[in-house]
């Protein structure tokens, strides 16, 4: 297991590399002067100098490639637009974005997990028919569009729940007021894959010889159904959870956009609208280490959970 | 080619076409999403001669008004008919789910084949690149790229193109590794078939399944991210109508005008229904364990 | 003669198909005593693994099954299912075709084993472990405590087999239903789990059904054979009776069949085949299943469905034409 680990680590920091290669890139490929684009577009010539200065935009590219990730691994990201520092205010707003996506990721695998697995079990039943049917609609509803009707529903209609804004975590019950909406808005996605995931998985396992083999041995159904079956099933859908995760990461920046908290995913849309290449630069830098590390730890997860490969 | 050669390939052919269609048919589900699809294919090349109204035309003495007999749906904020603008931006949509789709199709396939067959390095620099762009999520990098190439719906398209792309890379890849395994490649070999050959008479034909139900897959996906730039700002630029951007104006009317946020997200919902719907039964059609 | 351990009457299986019906057994009856090793012979697809499965309703549930199954008196049809799970595992076991597919890939050894013990006879978690390395070292698995810890793809395929076994036979069942245990395995190690099973009844003195397409290891270890086609019975007999008499034309053709190494002597004898092929189990012809590729047959083979009636001691055929001539 060690080597496979060791592999994963390295190919992921290779990733992480080339992927930071590909933002420094691609910012300066934006046609124009860079200074003028890091510098928003400002065309102060003092200002212009502090930053071909800073950012050594007069150097080599490599070096200047260099100079920008020694900086990075140091925590500077560079100043935004109003000359705020970039890399504290995405330390501010991650932990609220990680909320989110934790308390999305939570109602995802406690609805859709189960929900799979009665599916499976009760295949061509009314039950499967129900999760399928809901698995299908909950895929091809555009989550932005879900949140705006239970803004409409539950704030605007009902008056249960805040339209928008975020409270920190330090008033617990004001905070799940705002964040029960947008949590199960954007776990809708992600809950409508497990539960296909998780169905398909299961119908595969039951249907394996391995399972003939544990009712021949006079186990009772629950042992059958959820020892033998869910243990596989599960470890093969962990692989399939990290790529969802990329998809649980789009999906904060608009629902973040529309509930109005002011979280890293609606920082990037700031940043793309304007036209902040230094915050872009910066978000993207993070966003893409994020997701890297994540899907890491995913393959650590898995390399732990399938035999196969933790004892060889 | 010989003629021997022409029936020996013609009838099994056309014999699995027809058992194709009869498994198809005995879904409706995979048939209602068809129609569907076809449905929105309609709208959208037949816009100007369904819609009611010009969608830009602006009626300054209904605004926000409630569907009537004039306007089916309702008009915006700005007196324009809802119906008519959800019909032209059927347009948009189908044109950035499908030409997206083949954008990404047309670069990723060649890319993964050549990978997965010729393997070393090649294989080792695309798995990599792959990789790196895999490390963006699909809308992330689709919003990247869309700051980068200025806000339009060709960009949007664009955008959406190669975000998809990684994906079918490695799908591409995937498959064209497992196939050249097959017994028939060999034989080919034996029989003097070139590398071209291989990879196009004999590889890329038992991947069509796969890569149909995956364009199936992907079609909704860039349609919804199309109503995403476009509400993000970043597609369809203003007249031109998009569904996205409809529901980035029904956003400042939630309270009034829910109706205005409703209808638009119906038709994104149904078109996206219907191609997953039509995508899942492919799936099942074309899976050789699928016994009806 | 005492009651017979299993005693199956009409016993009759369905498969209620989309495609429409398939009678993959037809009115089967057999009996099996207790410490006999029986052998169930016959061609993919003849119904002998449906036949065994049934009689513990270990088929999908699109199977029907009709007829009586008596275990030690009491109808296995007719139990309910948390009767028939005590019997399962515990009074009758099953070791099955592939080994390596039959063992669940993420528990180690050790856990498989020790879930029946825990489940049917109550062990604690150490008390199962040490019956399990007994276990184990029955059949003959050397450095049991490690293996215990393994998981199934750490084992090679006739290790996988012997714990299959040793799992089956954790809690001391009456009768163990080996289905075709060597197929999956090579020549060598195929005789080693032979012997072992040979060892098995000899030492406890189980009851062993043994489904096998392959006449050789049924003349190894079996005290009786059964022989189907078309998920009904052709012939039984006592083995040596049935290698030395052989009655049904089927069974001639089965044993015409196996290949014999060139013995010295001029006779070149070339493999002979069965012409025709199996027929489809949709319909249930009143008429005799093999008639169609029969040598012998006559009208009577093909409008009447022939019985089971005794040629020799012990020895019954259901043929019209029963007889040794293989000539004919």
């Amino acid at each position: 297991m060690g080597g496979f680990l060791l592999r994963k680590v390295g190919a992921a920091l290779v990733v992480l590399v080339a992927a930071s290669m590909l933002v420094f890139i691609g910012v300066r490929a934006i046609p124009g002067d860079p200074a003028i684009a890091l510098g928003a577009e400002s065309r102060d010539p003092a200002l212009l100098a502090q930053i071909r200065h800073k950012y050594m935009l007069d150097r080599p590219v490599p070096v200047q490639y260099v100079h920008w990730i020694w900086l990075a691994l140091h925590g500077d990201l560079g100043s935004d637009q109003r000359e705020l520092p970039i890399a504290h205010t995405i330390v501010t707003r991650i932990p609220i974005t990680l909320e989110l996506a934790i308390l999305s990721v939570l109602i995802a695998v406690l609805t859709g997990i189960p929900a799979g697995v009665i599916a499976a079990v009760r295949r061509g039943k009314p039950e499967d028919y129900a999760v399928t049917t809901g698995a299908l609609v909950g895929l091809s509803v555009p989550h932005f569009w879900l949140g705006l009707l239970f803004i409409v529903w539950f704030a605007v209609d009902l008056h249960w729940l805040p339209a928008s804004g975020y409270v920190g975590l330090s008033h617990p019950l004001a905070n799940l007021e705002h964040m029960i909406m947008p949590a199960i808005v954007l776990s809708t996605g992600f809950s409508a894959v497990l539960m296909r995931q998780m169905r398909s998985s299961m119908l595969n396992s039951l249907g394996a010889d391995y399972v003939r083999t544990a009712r021949a041995k006079g186990l009772s159904e629950w042992q059958v159904v959820g020892r033998h079956a869910l243990r596989n099933s599960l470890i093969t859908i962990t692989t399939l959870i990290g790529l969802q995760l990329g998809a649980l990461i789009s999906g904060t920046v608009i629902t973040e956009t529309i509930f109005g908290i002011a979280g890293f995913g609606r920082l990037t849309i700031e940043a793309v609208n304007q036209r902040d290449y230094g915050l872009i630069q910066g978000v993207v830098l993070v966003a893409a280490t994020g997701y890297v590390v994540v899907n890491l730890l995913v393959d650590i997860v898995y390399s732990f959970l399938n035999p196969r490969i933790r004892v060889t | 080619m010989t003629a021997v050669d022409t029936i020996a390939v013609a009838s099994p052919r056309s014999r699995r076409r027809r058992l194709l269609r009869k498994r198809f048919l005995r879904r409706p589900m995979a048939v209602a999403g068809l129609i569907v699809v076809l449905g929105f294919v309609v709208m959208a090349a037949a816009a100007p001669w369904l819609a009611p109204y010009a969608p830009s035309a602006t009626d300054f003495n209904a605004l926000l008004a409630h569907p009537s007999s004039n306007h089916l749906l309702g008009t915006d904020s700005l007196g324009r008919d809802v119906l008519s603008r959800i019909i032209w931006g059927a347009r948009a949509s189908m044109q950035a789910g499908f030409f997206s789709t083949m954008l990404a199709l047309i670069v990723a396939v060649p890319i993964g084949m050549i990978a997965g067959y010729y393997r070393g390095w090649v294989d080792t620099v695309v798995a990599r690149i792959t990789d790196v762009l895999l490390a963006f999520p699909f809308l992330i990098l689709a919003v990247g790229f869309s700051a980068i190439l200025g806000p339009s719906l060709l960009n949007a398209t664009l955008a959406l193109g190669i975000g998809a792309a990684p994906p079918l890379i490695r799908i591409a890849r995937g498959e064209t590794l497992a196939l050249r395994e097959e017994d028939y490649v060999p034989a080919a070999i034996a029989n003097g078939a070139g590398d071209a050959t291989i990879i196009f008479r004999h590889i890329l034909p038992n991947m069509t399944s796969t890569l149909i139900v995956q364009a199936t897959v992907t079609i909704p996906l860039a349609i919804v991210g199309e109503a995403v730039l476009s509400f993000l700002g970043l597609g369809v630029q203003p007249p031109t109508p998009s569904w996205g951007t409809m529901l980035q104006d029904a956003q400042s009317y939630l309270a009034q005008a829910p109706r205005l946020a409703i209808f638009p997200g119906i038709a994104l919902v149904l078109a996206a229904l219907a191609f997953n719907v039509l995508g899942d039964g492919l799936r099942d059609i074309l899976d050789p364990r699928t016994t009806r | 003669m005492p009651q017979p351990l299993l005693d199956v009457a009409d016993l009759s299986v369905r498969f209620d198909t989309d495609d429409g019906m398939i009678h993959a057994v037809d009115k089967m009856s057999f009996t099996l005593g207790a410490g006999e090793v029986l052998g169930i012979v016959g061609e993919s697809g003849c119904g002998k693994s449906v036949t065994c499965m049934s009689l513990v309703k270990l088929l999908p549930e699109t199977a029907v099954i009709e007829g009586r199954a008596l275990f030690e008196g009491r109808d296995l049809l007719a139990m309910s299912s948390r009767d028939l799970r005590r019997v399962r595992g515990r009074q009758i076991s099953f070791v099955f075709q592939e080994p390596m597919t039959s063992l669940n890939p993420v528990f180690t050894v050790g856990r498989q084993i020790g879930e029946v013990l825990q489940r049917h006879l109550g062990l604690s978690r150490v008390e199962a472990r040490a019956r399990s390395i007994e276990l184990l070292d029955l059949v003959r698995i050397p450095a049991a405590d490690r293996r215990l810890d393994e998981y199934p793809h750490q084992l090679s395929g006739g290790m996988r087999q012997r714990v299959m076994i040793a799992m089956a036979l954790a809690c001391d069942p009456k009768v163990l239903v080996a289905d075709e245990p060597t197929t999956a395995l090579d020549v060598t190690i195929q005789a080693g789990i032979l012997d072992l099973m040979r060892d098995i009844r000899e030492r406890l003195g189980t009851a062993i059904i043994l489904i096998t397409h392959n006449l050789g290891v049924v003349a190894d270890i079996a005290d009786r054979v059964l022989v189907m086609y078309a998920g009904r019975k052709a012939e039984e007999s006592p083995v040596d009776d049935l290698f030395a008499h052989p009655q049904h034309p089927y069974t001639l053709g089965l044993l015409g069949a196996i290949p014999r190494p060139y013995e010295g002597d001029d006779t070149r004898r070339r493999l002979q085949e069965i012409p025709g092929r199996v027929p489809s189990l949709r319909e249930l012809p009143q008429a005799c299943a093999f008639a169609e590729r029969c040598r012998r047959a006559t009208e009577l083979c093909r409008t009447e469905i022939p019985e089971l009636h005794e040629v020799r001691p012990a020895h019954r055929v259901a043929c019209f034409h029963p007889g040794e001539n293989a000539a004919v």
